[in-house]
């Protein structure tokens, strides 16, 4: 099956679980399943613990439905399972939960992952090893002052072994994200602190996953481009869609946008 | 305290090579001896806690044997969250030591002072806090440390050193300095000193006194006789009594339907806001030898 199928099916999925559960940040998902499509079917596998080659964090844990709907259609969960989320007692609630198989970090709270994954990437590095960590964030996560602290370190310490997706689609929850704190020059602040940055289509497969396996001297930025809501005409680039859940109408009506791709 | 604790690690360091040091621009001259015989396993993060944390966690998701040495509010309140999220509620084993708790950094002002820590931290899961009066008591935590998954939150005070003692018993992780009584002192930390002082001068008059350096490990069991059986318990901490120690024993004492009345000696916040020699403030915080002298002698009148 083409990565694009992939896609599709991804995101159709995703739309199913948040409409039955009722849950928020539909669009949050929706502009970044083809960077976890792309990094899954790139530069990460779902191995166990002790034998993965890289490592990934979801740091923007409220995608997590987009994650969990990736890990299906590569077979790392089953429907079953996905049909679970967010009911009583599932381990698949409405953030990341570390005690699920393929999740490395609990998240939820903004500001957490990058810390975290720059702690894998240093000592990856005092090992020798050849891993590599990447976390993906979002452009309202990039207000926090945690990643700010790590960008820092990650730059200071050279951690090449050490890639930040920012899934830019310019909305935070309340409002547009530039007209909250701009971040218009994003590129230029992170390549002062001394990253090597590369700013791809968001919604472009074969540039996130050429962006992905880019070597550098540096800790690597990949700013991401994307529309929040991608995919379905009503929902892309709204703010409401950061918090709102489908109603049955709108539900329906987003599944026949989505299938008829 | 801060220089064993270091020797205690560099021990354990010499036998597991995991063993790995992170700090946030803290322990001037004291971790040195870490710092030169391990380099390689140890990181000055600069003055970013949150980052600290963070930093923490990743280096024991890959297996290090992590210990994080800090200042208490910079190194514990500030990064409050990510302790919480990414350490407590993970599972993550990380142990940290945390300097400038009670009022020792005297004129420093409050934003030096670690005393609401205990509170803050001692509602989170799989914790573990320390708060030894002496070497002696250190070492005994320590040790018991190393079995304890989660995180260890060692507080170390300052001040007078507190006199080494030999426990007259040592139950389920309470240690007895004299024996029970009608009256007794429940005390946790470096406040031990001014206790055993002021019974230096109590003249014909016994008081039991307790030392509590492992805050969150069960001992009920070994309270529970303590306030049950006696008129008066005093409580005494280097910390906000609220959300302290004064705090565990009356929840332990809510087992009871009857038990001492539980007088607690703590620091206030307004108290803490006159700033002096560590001699000054707590006698401001009425917790000076004299002050307790004093306590003692008014509730010994009322139990004759």
């Amino acid at each position: 099956m083409k990565l694009e199928e992939h896609i599709r099916n991804i995101r159709i999925r995703t739309l199913k679980m948040t409409y039955t559960a009722q849950a928020e940040h539909i669009g949050s998902c929706f502009s970044c399943i083809e960077i976890l499509a792309s990094l899954y079917s790139s530069v990460l596998n779902f191995s166990s613990n002790n034998c993965k080659e890289n490592y990934f964090i979801l740091s923007k844990g409220h995608a997590i439905a987009a994650l969990y709907s990736t890990f299906c259609e590569f077979g790392y969960l089953t429907e079953e399972q996905i049909a679970t989320y967010c009911k009583d007692g599932s381990p698949l609630y409405g953030e990341p939960n570390y005690k699920v198989n393929g999740i490395e970090l609990s998240t939820g709270s903004l500001g957490h992952g990058l810390p975290v994954a720059a702690g894998l990437a240093y000592s990856f590095k005092l090992d020798n090893s050849s891993k590599k960590v990447f976390v993906l964030v979002g452009n309202g996560e990039m207000n926090e002052g945690s990643n700010w602290e790590t960008i820092l370190f990650a730059a200071h310490h050279k951690l090449k072994n050490l890639v930040l997706i920012i899934d830019d689609n310019n909305i935070n929850c309340n409002d547009f994200s530039d007209r909250i704190i701009n971040l218009k020059h994003l590129n230029y602040i992170m390549t002062a602190a001394g990253w090597k940055v590369i700013v791809v289509d968001g919604h472009n497969s074969e540039e996130l996953i050429k962006s992905f396996k880019t070597s550098s001297t540096e800790p690597l930025c990949i700013i991401a481009k994307t529309i929040k809501g991608k995919g379905v005409s009503f929902m892309e680039n709204k703010v409401e869609w950061h918090n709102k859940s489908p109603s049955k109408k709108e539900y329906l009506s987003a599944l026949k946008e989505l299938e008829a791709l | 305290m801060r220089h064993k604790i270091i020797d205690l690690i560099i021990s354990l360091a010499q036998k597991d090579e995991n063993v790995f040091l992170i700090s946030n621009d803290a322990g001037y001259g004291v971790i040195d001896p870490f710092v030169e015989h391990y380099p390689d396993r140890y990181l000055n993060v600069g003055i970013s806690e949150q980052n600290m944390i963070g930093v923490a966690v990743g280096l024991a998701k890959a297996g290090k044997r992590v210990f994080i040495y800090t200042l208490a509010n910079f190194g514990v309140l500030r990064c409050l969250e990510q302790i919480r999220n990414d350490i407590c509620y993970q599972d993550a084993n990380i142990t940290l030591i945390a300097l400038c708790c009670g009022i020792y950094y005297e004129t420093q002002g409050f934003t030096h002072f670690g005393i609401e820590d205990i509170g803050c931290v001692r509602s989170f899961p799989n914790t573990s806090i320390y708060n030894p009066a002496n070497n002696h008591e250190l070492e005994f935590c320590f040790n018991e440390s190393l079995s304890r998954k989660g995180f260890n939150y060692f507080r170390l005070e300052q001040g007078i050193p507190v006199r080494d003692y030999t426990p007259a018993k040592i139950n389920n992780y309470v240690l007895e300095v004299y024996p029970k009584d009608k009256i007794n002192i429940i005390s946790t930390g470096v406040i031990l000193e001014e206790v055993l002082q002021a019974l230096k001068e109590l003249k014909n008059f016994h008081v039991g006194v307790f030392s509590v350096p492992f805050l969150t490990y069960p001992i009920s069991d070994a309270i529970l006789p303590i306030i049950q059986d006696s008129l008066y318990t005093i409580v005494i901490e280097e910390h906000i009594s609220n959300g302290g120690l004064f705090s565990i024993i009356s929840e332990v004492a809510s087992q009871l339907t009857q038990h001492s009345k539980i007088i607690p000696i703590g620091l206030s916040h307004d108290g803490i806001l006159k700033i002096g020699t560590h001699d000054f403030m707590r006698k401001n915080n009425k917790m000076s030898a004299k002050n307790i002298l004093n306590t003692l002698k008014e509730l010994a009148s009322c139990t004759i």
